[in-house]
């Protein structure tokens, strides 16, 4: 691997700087207990299996929207939802996920290194929010000041992630070729498959400390427990 | 790309273009391949099951049936009609008129019927020359995707286009969305939540009503087991999915012990307040919205569910009417093995009450009536704001066509604009189709006052 011809690292941002498991198991949690109250249902686990395959499809589908994601769970039970109450969910929602994010802890200590070697960048799906430009990035100013590029994919008609569209917009801002440069991301699909079929060097980040359910999949990708162990992958060494 | 909804359209408007100009005997041999494809006994046995296992609601045996019947029935209906070219001339008024089919129809089919819902409406829109985009429910999308493919198969059988018929594998309510933007006409089966849908689109269409329907046993009926016997096999059937299916009897007094005794020797059983109250519960759980885990399932798993001990030989669950309206939801539609039973002493009475009940659910749909006397099926008739009047039969067994009733055959009933809809009519072949008439010059004749306004001036004069 071209040790030295690296100029830039880009990062996703939720589960890769930002710990928001937790935060967002709790939304998630909170918002199913309102669907299936409002929803007025018997039977909770048949429900939840449900709204999991639907959640899934639109994971899949890149699509982040918890309103649309929250009418087809209505609609799938022919039922139709109250929009504004939605809305009102989705604000509780973030507000839930806010409440419970926190920076990696290693991920100040980490950026600030590299940013003496390498350009940083971020490349980050859009949530879902209600309006642009109000992605959760902004309620962590100070890790925002490391990045000469940021870019929101799904918003401002930039295709989320997989798409490669996000990933050859910020290498043309920050002037290099897609080989030039490393992307560290938690998400298999979105940020694995999606950063190596816009060429990128992709490096799969499996924190340690966050509980979850990885994709069982062979890969010749890097994967890292944490950040700071992007220092001994021979992709980055001069 | 899967699903690709433009892509889709795109296919179905080539094979329309195609098809629009096909002859009726062509036509013809058209949906009796699809026709013959669907009724057959392994085709319906996959359906039927892939239906009731993703869906869980609906009785197996009860659906392979239906598919057969609905098939069966929709082409029987069909036969010897002309809906291609010329189809009627009147040489007095010099108009000929011309059948033409409307384009590229989308089918959003519902989780109740999610294959002979597009039985019917396949075999009604091919039948008119039309290519039909299925919009499945997300629920039962395998069933309904099956039912398109075999329905492809006997096109391609044949050397039809394939693409007449076309079913979307992972559906979303975008993509109904989408598909509804693009196509020609739609057709909606399906509950509030899709109708919203199709009319958000602008584009015409057809669309149902919710069911609700009383059904009145009067005094003249003679053999009130056998009525009971009717109503018992029409309201379980599919465990109650249809919104044809009986919602509440309305009983004369001087039957109503009599015929609750009938209906629990078919295996109703009558709740006391105390259960009423906790079947309620379990079936609005915040008092408005109907359980959607009760829907379609049979009375014993209802029972289950709200706590209720009953016999396990128990067919449907009876309650007691009290109010009519939001106070009291048993009034309305259950969409479910739950029978509500009102008495009655005079049909004048109940005829308002019956107002009431529809006004609350079930406007435009249907009612049923058991009597000997002529006059108040008329008169029920004349009184009730609903498409259909059933008398003296199980009315699931008649309402969408039946073979011992003339209706016609379909799974899609308008409600009129009582409903909200553009017909009252059971959908079929005649709801898929556009006409041209051709006018030729006939002898002018400007009519005279006198053949205007004959009666009415010897009445009241000129002045």
């Amino acid at each position: 691997m071209g040790t030295g011809l690296i100029k830039a690292v880009i990062f996703d941002f939720g589960q890769t700087l930002v710990d928001s498991a937790d935060g967002c198991r709790q939304a998630e949690k909170e918002a199913q207990a309102k669907l299936f109250g409002h929803m007025a249902l018997s039977l909770r686990e048949k429900f939840l299996d449900r709204y999991r395959q639907i959640r899934k499809a639109f994971h899949d589908r890149s699509e982040f929207s918890r309103p649309a994601m929250w009418r087809e769970v209505y609609h799938d039970h022919c039922l139709v939802p109250d929009d504004a109450l939605l809305e009102a969910w989705e604000a509780q929602y973030w507000d839930t996920v806010k409440a419970h994010s926190v920076l990696f802890p290693e991920a100040l200590g980490v950026l600030k290194a590299l940013t003496t070697r390498f350009q940083l960048a971020l490349i980050t799906n859009t949530q879902g929010q209600p309006a642009s430009g109000t992605h959760r990035l902004r309620e962590f100013p100070r890790i925002e000041t490391y990045f000469r590029v940021v870019v929101v994919a799904g918003e401002n008609g930039i295709p989320p992630k997989p798409d490669p569209a996000p990933f050859k917009r910020c290498l043309r801002s920050l002037g290099i070729d897609a080989a030039q440069a490393v992307y560290v991301g938690d998400d298999w699909r979105n940020d694995v498959c999606g950063s190596r079929g816009a060429g990128l060097h992709p490096v799969w980040i499996q924190h340690a400390g966050v509980k979850r359910t990885w994709p069982e999949v062979k890969t010749d990708v890097p994967v890292i427990t944490r950040l700071d162990e992007l220092f001994g992958l021979r992709l980055l060494q001069a | 790309m899967e699903d690709d909804i433009k892509e889709m359209y795109t296919k179905a408007k080539k094979a329309f273009e195609e098809y629009q100009y096909w002859p009726q005997a062509k036509v013809d041999e058209v949906v009796q391949a699809v026709g013959w494809m669907w009724q057959k006994e392994e085709v319906r046995k996959v359906l039927a099951r892939t239906a009731v296992d993703e869906s869980g609601i609906g009785v197996y045996e009860d659906k392979l049936a239906k598919i057969k019947t609905k098939t069966m029935g929709t082409l029987w209906d069909q036969r010897g009609i002309k809906t291609c070219g010329l189809i009627e001339e009147d040489k007095v008024r010099g108009i000929r008129k011309y059948a033409k089919p409307i384009g590229v129809i989308a089918d959003v089919v519902p989780c109740t019927n999610p294959e002979s819902t597009i039985c019917c409406i396949g075999l009604s829109t091919l039948k008119t020359r039309n290519a039909m985009i299925v919009s499945p429910h997300p629920r039962t999308q395998k069933s309904s995707y099956l039912t398109v493919e075999y329905g492809r198969e006997a096109l391609q059988k044949i050397g039809a286009p394939v693409d007449l018929l076309q079913c979307i594998k992972n559906t979303s309510q975008a993509k109904t969305q989408e598909l509804m933007a693009h196509c020609d006409f739609a057709v909606a089966t399906g509950g509030a939540a899709l109708v919203k849908v199709v009319y958000a689109a602008g584009k015409p269409a057809q669309t149902v009503s919710a069911g609700n329907v009383v059904s009145f046993v009067d005094e003249t009926v003679p053999d009130l087991q056998a009525t009971a016997r009717k109503i018992m096999l029409s309201k379980i059937a599919n465990n109650a999915a249809s919104c044809s299916s009986e919602n509440a009897v309305a009983l004369h007094e001087s039957i109503y012990d009599k015929m609750i005794e009938c209906l629990k020797k078919e295996g109703g059983y009558l709740c006391s307040t105390a259960e009423r109250e906790t079947l309620r519960q379990c079936m609005w759980p915040d008092g408005k919205t109907l359980n959607r885990d009760i829907v379609a399932h049979n009375a014993t798993f209802i029972a289950e569910l709200a706590g209720l001990k009953v016999p396990a030989t128990t067919k449907f669950l009876m309650v007691i009417g009290e109010k009519i309206g939001r106070e009291d939801r048993f009034s309305g539609e259950k969409i479910s093995p739950v029978l509500t039973v009102w008495k009655w002493s005079d049909f004048d009475e109940m005829l308002d009450r019956l107002e009431k009940i529809l006004q609350f659910s079930g406007k435009g749909h249907s009612v049923s009536i058991h009597t000997e006397l002529d006059e108040r099926r008329v008169k029920l008739a004349l009184r009730a704001k609903v498409g259909r009047v059933v008398c003296n039969m199980g009315h699931t067994a008649a309402n969408s066509g039946g073979w011992g009733a003339g209706l016609p055959f379909t799974d899609t009933l308008g409600g009129g604009t009582w409903a909200g809809n553009m017909t009252s009519e059971n959908v079929n072949w005649r709801h898929f189709l556009n006409y041209t008439l051709v006018s030729m010059p006939i002898p002018e004749h400007i009519p005279s006052d006198e053949e205007l306004f004959g009666d009415y001036l010897k009445k009241w004069e000129r002045d």
